[in-house]
């Protein structure tokens, strides 16, 4: 039996990242990860930063670092809508390194005060989650 | 009268800054163009992220209920984010927001308002500082290439100021791309976001009933943030976009008068020649004629 197809697309401010025709697609939901197959219930959940993962039509897998945002599962069509996306052949390794240490030295500075006024500590944990995600997520390419 | 020495100089002055507008009109046309693709990258998710906000907010009993999109009885403090580049040689760019922000805050203080300024750019921020403005919040480095996650710093801070009630009212002020030459000075309120830009009355619910997780009303809340974000990455694209027009057309007026000062001075430089020959020749006839 042919498994029929999902399609998907994965949308971000700067742009599109992903769209194919698939055979599974699983999102780290808030609620926890929910895989998704063909001819499932029309669905909207909301998106944590985390790993989309992509069943492809040759059995293959993708693997996606995406951040916050919303899914919407429609007739077979499965739109993503997240603030970042990055497939994880095409993660900058090096930079997100680069990224996650620059966050964690910040951090680090957290309980010193003269810090607090030159530091955006928000910015430096999402940062570092992101770069963390984004590490996992190439990871899984390799 | 300048002499032939002083004009050759001179011309090669003109032609070296002449090489360098040019070089910097070029280069200022390439990132326009990179601005616009990215403002037409950003389209889709726009879009998206409303439509859902839409169909979302027909599930919602009361959408009083939202912080974000509760207009404040008394308007007692207002924030003003001033957005301009990091850098200067574009024309009138980063004066025209400079001075709006001035006037705007001049207004509202009359009007017996607190005001908070927040700058974006180098170019607004040393001009306030010099100015001796305090300034709520900056951030510089980011007007040349502003990415998603610089709108969504920006973002979060003006949110925090707009929930803890340090400001009751957001305005952006900022320059949005028209044409190379042209720029409109926009004055756009973010917050309290307008109902009707993400709540429509007459919105009908979807005929597909959905699973939701979690319930419409909670996802309505958790993607109210984007909008605010949207809507400050947008007005960082348009401005980045408005800066290298800016620049652009300044520098082709710069390249443009350079050419004409060359012009000139080349005709200069050929009737000093002139001169100078002429002179010459009389002096050589005066001398054979003294010796004959």
């Amino acid at each position: 039996m042919t498994e029929k197809a999902l399609h998907l697309e994965v949308v971000t401010p700067e742009g599109e990242v992903y769209h194919d025709d698939v055979t599974m697609v699983v999102l780290p939901g808030v609620e926890g990860e929910l895989g998704i197959l063909a001819r499932h219930q029309p669905l909207v959940t909301l998106l944590d930063i985390g790993e989309t993962r992509v069943k492809r039509l040759d059995g293959t897998y993708d693997y996606i670092a995406t951040g916050v945002g919303y899914a919407e599962v429609l007739f077979d069509k499965v739109m993503v809508v997240v603030d970042h996306g990055e497939i994880a052949g095409r993660i900058d390794v090096e930079r997100a390194e680069e990224a996650a240490r620059r966050a964690r030295e910040q951090l680090e500075r957290r309980d010193d005060p003269g810090a607090r006024a030159e530091i955006d500590f928000y910015r430096a944990e999402q940062a570092l989650r992101r770069a963390e995600n984004r590490l996992r997520v190439a990871r899984r390419a390799l | 009268m300048a002499t032939l020495r002083d004009i050759r100089r001179r011309i090669t002055s003109v032609q070296s800054t002449r090489k360098i507008t040019k070089a910097m009109e070029m280069v200022a046309a390439a990132k326009l163009r990179r601005a616009q693709g990215r403002i037409e990258a950003l389209r889709p998710y726009a879009i998206d992220m409303v439509e859902m906000m839409m169909d979302l907010a027909t599930y919602s009993e009361e959408t009083g209920r939202y912080a974000l999109l509760r207009e404040r009885s008394e308007e007692r403090a207002v924030a003003l984010v001033a957005m301009s580049g990091d850098r200067g040689l574009a024309g009138s760019f980063n004066a025209n927001v400079i001075r709006r922000v001035l006037e705007e805050e001049r207004a509202l203080r009359e009007a017996g308002k607190d005001v908070r300024i927040l700058a974006v750019g180098k170019k607004g921020i040393g001009t306030l500082r010099f100015r001796r403005y305090t300034l709520d919040g900056t951030w510089e480095g980011l007007s040349d290439r502003p990415e998603y996650h610089h709108a969504q710093t920006i973002a979060k801070r003006l949110i925090e100021d707009f929930e803890t009630a340090r400001v009751d009212r957001v305005r952006l002020i900022y320059n949005h791309f028209i044409s190379p030459m042209e720029q409109k000075l926009m004055d756009v309120a973010i917050l309290p976001i307008r109902r009707e830009e993400v709540i429509s009355e007459t919105r009908e619910r979807r005929a597909v009933t959905y699973l939701y997780e979690p319930d419409p009303a909670t996802i309505f809340e958790r993607l109210l943030p984007a909008y605010v974000e949207i809507a400050v990455y947008r007005a960082l694209l348009e401005s980045s976009a408005s800066e290298q027009g800016a620049r652009m057309t300044a520098m082709r007026n710069a390249s443009e008068s350079a050419e004409e000062m060359l012009g000139d001075l080349t005709l200069a430089l050929n009737r000093a020649r002139q001169a100078a020959i002429t002179q010459e020749i009389l002096e050589v006839v005066a001398g054979a004629e003294a010796l004959g």
